[in-house]
């Protein structure tokens, strides 16, 4: 049976969301429309003023809710260490972790040729003026290990490293916590590639 | 398999080499192996290995992913699939190994790794991901969307995704020429001597090329950019494994230009030989063997050699469209069974 036009307009809406398929899309829609219109009206409302108030730091590129994230408006934050991502779900991900007390860099994605997105579309032009920064001591490139990651990764590290900077990446390899004969062969190998010595 | 034309007995040794690798192997796309109106192409197999029993099923859809089940559990990633059934699948399409495509050539090489070497499921994933960015990059720049210098961003891990896999190429070819020219030996009664070389996918890249080390890697990098130029002009990458290729030569002389026929078949069922022997050491099981519409192609004497080679305890799918195409040695030894549309009967006519 097919669905009432307005619902299925709703439900293609939906199904353009990341992580949603069609039958999420459809119990979403029909979830909301048992609602109340105020219901409704409210979350509408909340949706478009997030989106009002949300702007783009002007220093890291990251989701803010004035000129300057959180972040960077810190002064606890230690500014000698940087850490290249590509985009907000990293900053959350590293932030979760508690460890990593400096500042971060978000790219806006990686280099993909197949995407159209090249140097040009990445916030790399102000990456490389925040660079100038004396205090700064380490950059972390912390892309993950796919091949437009790499690529990424590789193409900073070649404009990096000429500046006299100290240069790092993320390891690779075993989860903590991991039991050898559980953990998948590319992710053993890799962590056998990237063995170090004891001491 | 005894049946006509067109009854379904590729079709069956075609679902068993494909529970080997999980890739059918003679379809380029998934979809190719449903029929036309279904949405998905089941395989189940009931499987002894190492004396215990395996169910093991694949589904491949017109659309989505392929779905892989080992005694009904789920298998998460395709390398926790790989390993569970080794094949050689011997094809009429075979006899034309030696002086056909490049491309069949590595096709046939890339069918042994994958049984053997889970890992190359991902580095070939990786590499040919890598040259589809690297080329959708060169047509960028073409068009002016993007400079040349954005290439060396994308050189090095091509170069180093790149010899992961001529790697694994040429180390196969290094175990199997050895035994492969053993079986030549032995088919050819000791007249005929056999040499396979592999020949790197560089320009000026030879048999001699030291194919370990980083230095194959630096090799790759600056293959490409001297070649840089001629990507441009073409569109495309023009160094790398997808050029990879291997020769056979007889007394020294290659094979695909000198050899007769018959000296090409005895070549192909040599390296199949090999292929067998390989893998039954790799895995401590010989693995099956399946014949594909070829032992009408061999003549009586290669047919004998082909039988006593394979001794016993090795599984053999045989298919053939007449029974008097098969030595009666082979007859002998076979359960026969007539394939007619879509089923298969045993036992049958003798």
């Amino acid at each position: 049976m097919p669905l009432p036009g307005p619902l299925q307009d709703l439900v293609a809406e939906f199904q353009r969301l990341p992580g949603i398929g069609h039958k999420s899309a459809q119990r979403l829609g029909l979830h909301l429309m048992a609602q109340p219109v105020e219901a409704i009206e409210r979350l509408a409302s909340v949706l478009v003023s997030a989106r009002r108030a949300l702007s783009r730091c002007s220093v890291c590129h990251d989701l803010a809710d004035g000129a300057i994230c959180r972040i960077c408006a810190d002064p606890a934050r230690d500014g000698g260490l940087l850490a290249v991502v590509s985009g907000t779900r990293e900053v959350l991900a590293l932030e979760r972790t508690r460890e990593f007390k400096g500042r971060y860099h978000v790219l806006g994605g990686l280099l993909s040729p197949l995407d159209g997105i090249g140097p040009e579309q990445l916030n790399i032009r102000t990456l490389l003026e925040r660079l100038r920064d004396p205090a700064l001591r380490e950059v972390l490139l912390a892309l993950e290990p796919t091949v437009e990651g790499e690529a990424t990764t590789l193409y900073l590290s070649r404009l990096l490293v000429p500046m006299g900077l100290t240069c790092t990446r993320l390891a690779s390899g075993l989860s903590a916590g991991a039991e050898l004969d559980i953990v998948d062969e590319v992710t053993l190998a890799r962590a056998f590639e990237g063995r170090r010595p004891i001491a | 398999m005894l049946g006509g034309n067109a009854q379904g007995k590729t079709n069956l040794l075609e679902a068993v080499a494909t529970l080997a690798t999980a890739q059918p192997p003679f379809a380029r796309k998934d979809a190719e192996v449903v029929r036309f109106g279904a949405k998905d192409a089941i395989i189940r197999s009931s499987l002894r290995r190492g004396g215990y029993p395996l169910r093991a099923d694949l589904c491949f859809r017109t659309q989505g992913r392929r779905a892989a089940q080992i005694d009904g559990v789920p298998c998460r990633r395709m390398v926790d699939w790989l390993g569970k059934v080794t094949v050689v699948l011997f094809s009429r399409a075979d006899l034309d190994l030696i002086q056909g495509s490049p491309q069949g050539r590595r096709q046939m090489l890339d069918r042994i790794i994958r049984q053997m070497a889970p890992l190359f499921h991902d580095e070939e994933a990786r590499w040919s991901r890598l040259l589809v960015q690297r080329n959708a990059l060169i047509r960028h720049i073409l068009t002016g969307a993007a400079t040349a210098s954005q290439l060396e961003a994308w050189d090095e891990p091509f170069a180093v995704a790149a010899a992961a896999v001529s790697r694994r190429r040429a180390a196969l070819v290094r175990s199997l020429a050895p035994r492969a020219e053993r079986w030549l030996e032995v088919l050819s009664g000791g007249c005929e001597a056999l040499g396979i070389g592999y020949k790197p996918g560089i320009p000026g890249g030879d048999e001699s090329m030291s194919i370990e080390g980083p230095e194959f890697v630096a090799s790759v990098l600056e293959a490409l950019g001297k070649s840089r130029a001629q990507d441009l002009a073409r569109g495309h990458a023009t160094v790398g494994p997808h050029r990879d290729d291997w020769l056979a030569r007889l007394d020294g002389r290659d094979a695909a230009g000198f050899a007769s026929t018959g000296q090409r078949r005895s070549i192909v069922l040599a390296l199949k030989l090999a292929e067998r022997d390989l893998l039954r050491e790799a895995v401590g099981e010989p693995p099956l063997l399946l014949l594909d519409d070829v032992l009408a192609e061999l003549d009586p004497s290669r047919q004998e050699a082909l039988l006593e080679a394979i001794g016993d305890g090795v599984q053999t799918f045989v298919t053939s469209t007449h029974l008097s195409d098969l030595h009666g040695a082979w007859r002998a030894r076979a359960d026969i069974c007539q394939v007619a549309p879509g089923h298969i009967a045993r036992p049958s006519v003798t």
